[in-house]
């Protein structure tokens, strides 16, 4: 902006200059002019058109042309003004617009109409023929004046250009025969410079990227690397790029910084930075010979009269300098690849805390209170300040005890803008609530980082912080448990263990059975065993008493024989012990044991009639009154004898009766 | 005959130490994965855990290492199961109670089982006094006793009859119990009608049927009773009396 108000006052001085003399010719004479910069302009060119009232008064409404064919840039800039020159007043009104053409061609911007004292006045229109671009150098060398205006199409995408410079005139001349791509590799080139190609993970390494040039020309990056592998950080620039001198094989450059950039490796390995690539609009002069002069203001006024005041020598110094022609030339250029070899950091000595932290760091922890009550929260602030990759600072491990509650920290950072190294703090906030009143101990703060200029792990330590910590009004939290395994698992057993399968059980096994079976078969046994002995013993007892009745008749025979032979003792006793005998085998009595009692008891027992058994009583009680007496005969002992046979043998009938009844 | 002795010592000394020597691979297994527990790798013990477990032991620490690692590694599901079976090889395990416990807080819709009342704690003290190869051996031991009373009254009824006559009723009926726990302790260990759940979200349905109306939804590690069945569906039922039919896919039976 301020290049164009200088040219507009510029202008305006060469115009008011002329307007001094026309109007020492023409006194208060009322005007209306249409001016441009230039009849002759370039397709992308920007130019001047000015509208301007002279000594009009009572302006009352103006209004431009139609810019159908151009483009306005900007305006319109009013101007007012007075000049007195040899004694005459002039006052002037100026219009300036600033219009660009959009087409190549012949194109007449049409008049200005404005109402000046109540009538409408109009300008003079102006032929402007537009030719394609670059190819105005003519017109420039008319307009030497003319303002710098930014061209370069890339200027709204915020990347970096590196202006055309005027200092460079005398390598920016092409002489006649000289080859304009030698001339441009030899005078502009890009490089990358870095700091150092081998370091370790984690450390800073600076990349920049210049352009050397000793051309004048407008620059602009169309490429800028991704930096892959590494975390980036730009460094900001001066905007404008300021150049600096440099030289380089005995030749000065001017040197632009296109991208600085600090890069911290995030893998161990070789990486590679990626190329930039910049377009350049290199702006060669040509020297023509023909060293013709034209008088700028003979296109605006084309008024022959006036012709031989600009052919005044002074003029030519003012407004023209020797015949040259300028041509912009296209030039893309890149860098070469930057290879960098990035060491691993070393892992045998490496702390526990050690948390990606890589140069030269101070930690400091602070609590903002020492006492507190359990409805409140402590603050835990811990900052890492130094030089290294402070943008990648992991929170530091915090041994937060079980009788607090963690939240996640809060990260905040300050960094100092365009350090270089990166310095700079990273602040960790940890918000504490304390869940158990008493006196809690935090455990010191530990932070490590690695030191990459003596390749060594350093450890920094904050001391303990010991909080007191009372009794808040929320009771609600102390009923929850938080004693130690309350809600953890139990640790693991490492014990041996007797790795048997259970999955067989005895009860299913054969040999279950066969245990179980074996004494039940020796209980078999034992009771067969048992079965045979009484068996044995029941056998006896039993033939007694089925052959009791034939005993009883052999015994009663015997007692017969005695009988004829008149041996009436011998007789009476045969034929006691054969009906003893009998009742003996047949009532299971032992011998020893019979007495008349059991035997009436027994006979009872086996439901023999009364009448039988006083019968058999009768016939024991005569044998025994018979055996102590003397005096026998026979028909009596005749007599016993035949009771003795009848007793017997109706015992043996009812005795089976009464079993068959059983 | 020292010369033999000690050749009689020397070879049951080698053959215990092949038993040891036997054993050895599982303890190896053992000690690799409590080894990558410690290391925090808890699928990777898990895995370890979970192939012995599978090859048929069933030590109860062997199951809550297993059980730990599951919960550890985020499988709640599996961590109950194996803290469950652990509970069936010992009810009174307190680690395998405790981790059962806080594995059941992760359950989503875990519902409280009842406590067992004063009988059936005893019950379960008495099932448990003894193995079910316990009881089966004791059967045989009181089944021999008994067998020998009863043969000596046979054979010597004259002997102290009315002594043996009461020993031997008393081990006639420690007999019959033993038997019996032997045989009820047996079908406890073999038939399970427990399952957990292993699904994360399943759906309880009103029959035996895909298209059926869902009842309700179990989460993953809920324990289940398994009343009936088909096989695809199964009946469950829960503590709390809720009935319902589900995939036997989803159930993984203790």
């Amino acid at each position: 902006m301020k290049v164009i108000t200088v040219s507009i006052k510029r202008s305006l001085l060469s115009l008011l200059f002329l307007v001094g003399i026309v109007s020492s010719l023409r006194a208060q004479e009322f005007k209306f002019t249409t001016t441009v910069s230039s009849n002759k302009v370039a397709l992308d060119e920007p130019f001047q058109i000015q509208f301007m009232l002279e000594n009009g008064t009572n302006v009352t409404q103006f209004t431009p042309p139609n810019f159908n064919d151009f483009e306005l840039l900007q305006g319109p800039n009013q101007m007012q003004g007075t000049s007195i020159v040899n004694g005459r007043r002039s006052d002037y009104i100026a219009l300036i617009y600033l219009i660009r053409a959009k087409r190549v061609g012949n194109f007449t911007i049409p008049a200005a109409a404005a109402r000046v004292n109540g009538d409408v006045v109009k300008s003079n229109p102006v032929t402007i023929e537009v030719m394609k671009g670059n190819s105005n150098a003519a017109t420039q060398q008319q307009q030497p004046q003319r303002q710098q205006v930014p061209t370069n199409p890339f200027a709204g995408m915020g990347q970096r250009s590196a202006p055309s410079h005027q200092a460079e005139e005398m390598e920016g001349v092409i002489k006649n025969g000289e080859d304009i791509n030698a001339k441009l590799k030899k005078n502009i080139f890009v490089k990358v410079d870095v700091d150092k190609t081998s370091l370790y993970e984690g450390e800073q390494l600076t990349a920049t990227y210049k352009l050397y040039t000793r051309l004048p020309t407008n620059a602009s990056v169309t490429k800028v690397p991704a930096f892959k592998g590494f975390s980036a950080k730009d460094i900001e620039l001066p905007n404008p790029p300021q150049a600096s001198e440099e030289m380089v094989n005995g030749i000065p450059y001017r040197v632009f910084v296109i991208r600085k950039t600090m890069l911290f490796p995030m893998q161990s390995g070789t990486l590679e930075l990626d190329p930039v690539e910049v377009d350049n609009h290199v702006r060669l002069v040509k020297l023509v010979k023909n060293g013709k002069r034209r008088d700028p203001f003979a296109d605006i006024f084309n008024d022959p009269a006036f012709k031989d005041a600009f052919n005044d020598p002074f003029f030519d110094d003012v407004f023209n300098r020797p015949e040259v022609e300028y041509q912009d030339v296209p030039y893309k250029i890149q860098t070469a690849p930057v290879k960098v070899t990035v060491k691993p950091l070393p892992l045998d000595s490496r702390p526990a805390s050690y948390n990606g932290a890589v140069g030269k760091f101070n930690m400091t922890a602070t609590v903002d209170k020492n006492s507190l009550s359990t409805d409140d929260a402590l603050t835990l602030k811990v900052t890492i300040s130094g030089q290294g990759n402070v943008n990648l600072l992991n929170p530091p491990k915090v041994d937060i005890p079980a009788s607090f509650d963690k939240y996640d920290p809060k990260v905040s950072d300050n960094i100092e803008k365009n350090s270089n190294p990166l310095s700079g703090s990273r602040t960790f906030e940890y918000v504490l609530m304390p869940v158990e009143a008493g006196e809690q101990t935090i455990p010191p703060v530990e932070f490590s980082y690695f030191d990459a200029a003596s390749k060594t792990y350093k450890t920094v330590s904050s001391r303990p912080f010991t909080i007191h910590v009372t009794a808040g009004k929320q009771t609600k939290r102390d009923k929850e448990d938080f004693s130690l395994n309350k809600n953890a698992i139990t640790n693991n057993s490492n014990s041996v263990l007797n790795w048997v399968k259970h999955n067989t059980f005895f009860i299913t096994s054969a040999w279950f059975y066969l245990l179980l079976a074996l004494p039940l078969l020796l209980l078999i046994g034992a009771w067969l065993y048992r079965r045979r002995l009484d068996y044995q013993q029941n056998n006896a007892a039993f033939l007694k008493h089925r052959y009791a009745n034939k005993v009883a008749l052999k015994r009663l025979e015997l007692a017969a024989r005695y009988l004829k032979e008149g041996k009436d003792k011998a007789f009476y006793e045969e034929t006691s012990r054969a009906v003893w005998g009998y009742l003996s085998n047949k009532l299971h009595v032992p011998f020893a044991d019979l007495s008349k009692q059991l035997i009436q008891d027994k006979l009872a027992q086996q439901q023999v009639s009364e009448q039988y058994t006083s019968d058999l009583f009768d016939l024991l009680d005569n044998c025994e009154m018979a055996l102590y007496t003397p005096n026998h005969n026979n028909t009596k002992m005749q007599g016993t004898y035949q009771q003795a046979v009848q007793v017997i043998s109706k015992l043996e009938d009812e005795l089976t009766k009464a079993k068959s009844a059983v | 005959m020292k010369k033999i002795v000690t050749a009689i010592l020397l070879c049951i000394l080698m053959s215990s130490t092949r038993l040891l020597a036997a054993a050895a691979p599982q303890q190896q297994d053992f000690e690799k994965a409590n080894a990558l527990f410690r290391q925090k790798q808890y699928t990777e013990a898990a895995g370890i855990y979970q192939r012995l477990v599978d090859e048929g032991f069933d030590q109860p620490e062997l199951l809550i290492n297993t059980g730990n690692a599951w919960y550890k590694a985020n499988r709640t599901g599996l961590a109950v199961y194996c803290y469950e079976k652990a509970l069936l090889a010992d009810p009174f395990s307190k680690a395998a109670l405790h981790n059962l416990s806080i594995a059941n807080q992760r359950v989503e819709g875990y519902v409280n089982e009842l406590p067992q009342l004063f009988f059936q704690q005893w019950w379960t003290a008495i099932k448990y006094m003894h193995t079910p190869d316990g009881w089966a051996t004791g059967a045989i031991i009181f089944c021999w006793l008994t067998v020998a009373g009863v043969i000596l009254l046979l054979l010597r009824p004259m002997l102290l009859p009315t002594v043996v006559k009461s020993a031997t009723g008393v081990l006639g009926i420690l007999f019959a119990f033993y038997l019996f726990m032997g045989i009820t302790t047996y079908v406890n260990a073999t038939t399970h009608d427990n399952g957990i759940i292993m699904g994360s979200v399943v759906k309880v349905k009103s029959a035996p049927d895909q298209d059926s109306k869902d009842l309700f939804e179990l989460h993953e590690g809920v324990k289940v009773q398994i009343i009936d069945g088909t096989s695809e569906f199964c009946k469950i039922e829960l503590p709390d009396g809720k009935t319902g039919w589900m995939a036997c896919g989803d159930i993984k039976k203790l």
